[in-house]
């Protein structure tokens, strides 16, 4: 029997075939039965602020569990932070009022918020005691990705639909090194923030992030007015958060107490500085650490704990604030500075220690006047800085929100305004408010006239009340 | 039959009464027409604005009215009040050139001077009405160029006497306007062009100077009242300029809140802020208190209408020396104030084309206005775009304060620096930008090319 040479070849190359394809069949699904369990879907109900007016909002999210029985999701929505402030520095979005975690058992829990880190944009809950050796929490791994490897993405499916993840394969398109470590994969939407990137060993290297809050791209660096870019956020960048989530008795950020402009290399040149870049100090808070340690305004920062900083642009800035951020208040920095002056430099090593980041307006007490339809909170120090208010130079309460049609509206107050007296009493923290308020409830006054500031000028407002009888 | 008579004759009446009476009104329009149209003008001034971060001229259109035989015309400051050459188109359309006279950013009006000497027809100046006379529902004429149609008329009526913005409306050359004045709002026509033309009544008497309409609204305008149109075009031609006292307060009406501060009705008015650094504030006036008297004047605000009336008070009170101010306190406390002059609301502007950027001197009421530290350094109008100092990052609202790390206290000292420069010289400019001090570079394209040259 005469062998066909040319069958056997088929035969061979469709063996092979076969066998990669059932190889490469058993790679996808080792990977998805691998990190499947860690991935859960995060329900929140909040309450969303513009312009003085609030609104209820819930979404639907992807989340990854940790350890310490935590699960970190995608926080771009839920503005707890310092970026996600509208005009009046009032939050857009509140803290989340619930959170219901669904596991791949479709499991749900309820889940209590703890916060948003401002750089990453991941947001962390807690799960309840109940949910302890019930869940399988991930474990990133330090991976170097290559440009052009394969790696999968996972993202999360409509409510109705079980499994609630699916995954594809892709390819790292750019390895970003400056301003800092990246990976970016085509143009991904905003859709796959959170998403988990896994190796085809099935490790996971990391999640995807906006790529502009974290490294000071803007959109328009890529060109996309109507989304940030997003890209992998190497799990190194993410470890120590994760360790140490911005939950106010655990970790505090690190804060110098300055205001930075980029130094543009050629300005250093000015005064025969060759530096590849680093911080222009352009303002210094009263008794921040900064202040403290002598620096002043106009100095320059070439180095942080030894490293040269190689900022030479405004919106690379953040690269220095998240490595001065998660140093954590209380811990040591030593700053190479450089005081320019007539005909040269002085040059100096500064060691200070880091100060707690002050309390942003999503974090300062409030409250809610039912009567007034007027939310209050106590001033904090971005209130100050956004009205180029020295801290203290004026004390009130900040006007958070004021529902149209209620009597403070009506009246003529707005949010935003600084309510620095009612009938003629000082106001100088939500305790204040309170107990005039109350006063005013219980002799049921026809009328209030408050004393508020605007623009760097006071005014009066009177309101008119209407209790019930 | 009797009866059909009477029935025609009750026809012809019906007819007949109303006939007569669209005349005699259609020709008191007319009456009035031909009144003032021999006063009116068109004007086209060549204006410079450095908004944009460069000096630009351009061409406007805009409206006037000849008010005395030897050709004084008055018009609004945002048509002719920054004009470098200004041309006018009179009734029979002649064209003369005029100059400007001087200009009252505050009130938004200019007066400008028509050059007579080659004119061969006849001045017919229009004639100012009484402000004390108007009433709303009064049938008004409009007359202008609106969008540049010259010698038009559009007619309404009176619809408020004393229609009060607050003060913080902008010219386009900065400068606030409207604190020392009401508005008579009208529903005649009024359209961009119309600017700076004459409202008249039914006797041909200047009312108001046309000044703004409203975007999207129907037939609502505003006109400058011809109590403030006389008093301001009589300060331009004696001076050239408008001089007003200051003391930097910041009034509000009193509705609604005399039972608060235990005030009578109609009596005093309320300081709502007082000014940082200002005559006021050095005098020890607060928020809260209420000025019954102010230099031997009883002053009143219980509407946000008679507010204008209170700062034109202040206005015309004697500069550098002591005033007597009442305040309210249950006893009456007299407080001594020394109004200062209120002085240019914006300064003079200069094009620094090397470096890009457009900037001006800082006068007294920018820094108030803008809240600047003081009076010293050089407030940069814009950046024009691509240039060096928009590579730079300078931005509209910055102040410089040092130019390669030597002070810079006024704009003077700034242009010396620059006309004096060496051509390839570095330029960092120091700047505050609100509360921090930033350093701008400014890279100069020749610097650029000689980089080239030796690569």
């Amino acid at each position: 029997m005469k062998i066909n040479k040319f069958a056997v070849i088929c035969l061979v190359v469709t063996l092979c075939l076969a066998s990669s394809l059932w190889a490469e069949k058993e790679d996808f699904q080792k990977v998805f039965k691998k990190v499947n369990p860690h991935l859960v879907t995060v329900e929140y109900k909040a309450e969303m602020n513009f312009m003085g007016q609030s609104e209820d909002i819930e979404g639907r999210v992807p989340g990854i569990i940790i350890e310490g029985n935590m699960v970190i999701f995608d926080g771009t929505s839920l503005g707890a932070g310092h970026f996600n402030t509208d005009m009046f520095g009032t939050p857009q979005v509140d803290k989340p009022k619930s959170l219901k975690i669904t596991d791949y058992k479709d499991v749900t829990y309820d889940a209590e918020f703890i916060g948003v880190d401002d750089y990453s944009s991941i947001a962390f809950c807690r799960l309840p005691d109940s949910a302890k050796n019930k869940v399988e929490p991930a474990e990133f791994k330090d991976v170097g990705l290559e440009l052009g490897q394969d790696v999968f993405i996972f993202w999360m499916l409509p409510k109705t639909y079980l499994p609630r993840f699916q995954m594809s394969e892709t390819v790292v398109t750019a390895v970003l090194e400056k301003p800092e470590k990246f990976y970016l994969f085509g143009e991904l939407s905003q859709d796959f923030i959170m998403a988990p990137v896994v190796t085809e060993d099935g490790e996971m290297a990391g999640v995807i992030t906006p790529v502009s809050q974290t490294s000071g791209f803007t959109p328009f660096d890529f060109g996309n007015i109507f989304g940030n870019p997003v890209g992998l956020m190497p799990h190194k960048q993410f470890d120590e958060l994760l360790s140490n989530p911005p939950e106010a008795d655990k970790f505090k950020r690190g804060w110098l107490g300055v205001s930075l402009q980029a130094l543009d290399p050629e300005v250093a040149k000015f005064w025969n500085l060759d530096v590849p870049g680093g911080i222009i100090l352009t303002d210094i808070i009263d008794k921040s650490p900064a202040q403290e340690a002598g620096l002043k305004t106009g100095d320059f920062i070439i180095q942080l704990n030894g490293e040269p900083i190689e900022v030479t642009q405004d919106e690379n800035l953040s690269v220095f604030q998240k490595k001065v951020s998660a140093i954590g208040a209380g811990n040591d920095v030593t700053l190479l500075t450089v005081r320019p002056k007539d005909g040269g430099v002085d040059t100096n090593f500064v060691t200070m220690m880091l100060a707690e980041r002050p309390v942003s307006a999503s974090d300062a007490p409030d409250f809610e006047d039912k009567n007034f339809d007027l939310t209050v909170r106590d001033m904090v120090f971005a209130d100050y800085n956004n009205r180029s208010l020295k801290e203290g130079e004026i004390e009130g309460v900040v006007v958070d929100k004021c529902e149209q049609g209620g009597w403070a509206a009506v009246g003529g107050i707005d949010p935003g305004m600084i309510i620095v007296k009612i009938n003629d009493r000082q106001i100088a923290s939500i305790e204040d408010y309170k107990t005039i308020m109350a006063e005013v409830e219980n002799n049921k006054d026809k009328e209030v006239v408050f004393m508020i500031w605007r623009a760097n000028k006071t005014q009066f407002v009177h309101v008119k009340t209407h209790w019930e009888d | 039959m009797k009866q059909a008579i009477v029935f025609a004759l009750l026809i012809c009446m019906v007819g007949a009464i109303p006939a007569a009476a669209i005349s005699q009104y259609q020709q008191e329009i007319y009456t009035a027409r031909d009144r003032v149209l021999p006063a009116l003008i068109h004007i086209q001034p060549v204006v410079i604005d450095y908004i944009t971060g460069r000096e630009k001229k351009h061409s406007v259109v805009g409206s006037g009215v000849i008010f005395t035989e030897d050709g004084y015309a008055v018009t609004n400051y945002h048509v002719a009040g920054r004009a470098e050459r200004i041309i006018c188109t009179l009734h029979d359309r002649e064209q003369v050139p005029a100059t400007l006279v001087g200009g009252d950013p505050a009130t938004d009006l200019a007066v400008i001077k028509l050059d007579l000497s080659e004119y061969t027809g006849k001045i017919t100046p229009a004639v100012f009405g009484n402000y004390e006379d108007l009433q709303v529902g009064q049938t008004v004429l409009a007359l202008g160029s609106p969008l540049a149609l010259s010698r038009s008329l559009s007619k309404g009526v009176i619809s408020t006497l004393n229609r009060f913005f607050p003060g913080n409306i902008r010219l386009p050359s900065g400068e606030k306007t409207g604190k020392y004045n009401t508005w008579l709002q009208t529903d005649a026509a009024i359209n961009p062009g119309n600017s700076g033309g004459p409202l008249v009544n039914l006797d041909g008497e200047v009312i108001g100077i046309n000044t703004r309409g409203v975007f999207f609204a129907e037939n609502i305008g505003f006109s400058i009242p011809i109590d403030i149109v006389k008093a301001v075009t009589k300060e331009l031609i004696a001076h050239g300029r408008v001089d007003r006292g200051w003391i930097g307060v910041h009034a509000q009406p009193l509705q609604d809140l005399e039972s608060f501060f235990g005030t009578e009705t109609n009596r005093g008015v309320l300081i709502a802020s007082v000014d940082p650094g200002s005559p006021a504030e050095q005098a020890g006036l607060k928020a809260g208190q209420i000025i019954m008297k102010y230099n031997g004047k009883d002053v009143s605000a219980r509407f946000e209408e008679e507010l204008p009336l209170f700062y034109q008070v202040i206005a015309s009170s004697p500069v550098d020396q002591d005033v007597e101010v009442v305040l309210h306190n249950g006893d009456d406390k007299i407080v001594k104030v020394v109004p200062r002059l209120l002085g240019d609301l914006q300064g003079d502007d200069f094009d620094f084309e090397k470096w890009g950027f457009t900037a001006k001197a800082i006068t007294n009421q920018m820094a108030i206005d803008d809240r600047l530290k003081d009076t010293l350094g050089v407030y940069v109008t814009n950046s024009a775009m691509a240039g060096a100092a928009y590579s730079g990052g300078l931005l509209r609202g910055d102040v410089i304060q040092e130019v390669n790390n030597k002070k810079i206290i006024n704009l003077d000292e700034l242009k010396t620096f620059y006309e004096e420069m060496q051509e390839d010289e570095k330029v960092l400019l120091t700047i505050d930008r609100r509360d921090s001090r930033r350093l701008v570079l400014i890279k100069l394209d020749n610097e650029k090319d000689t980089d080239s040259e030796n690569k």
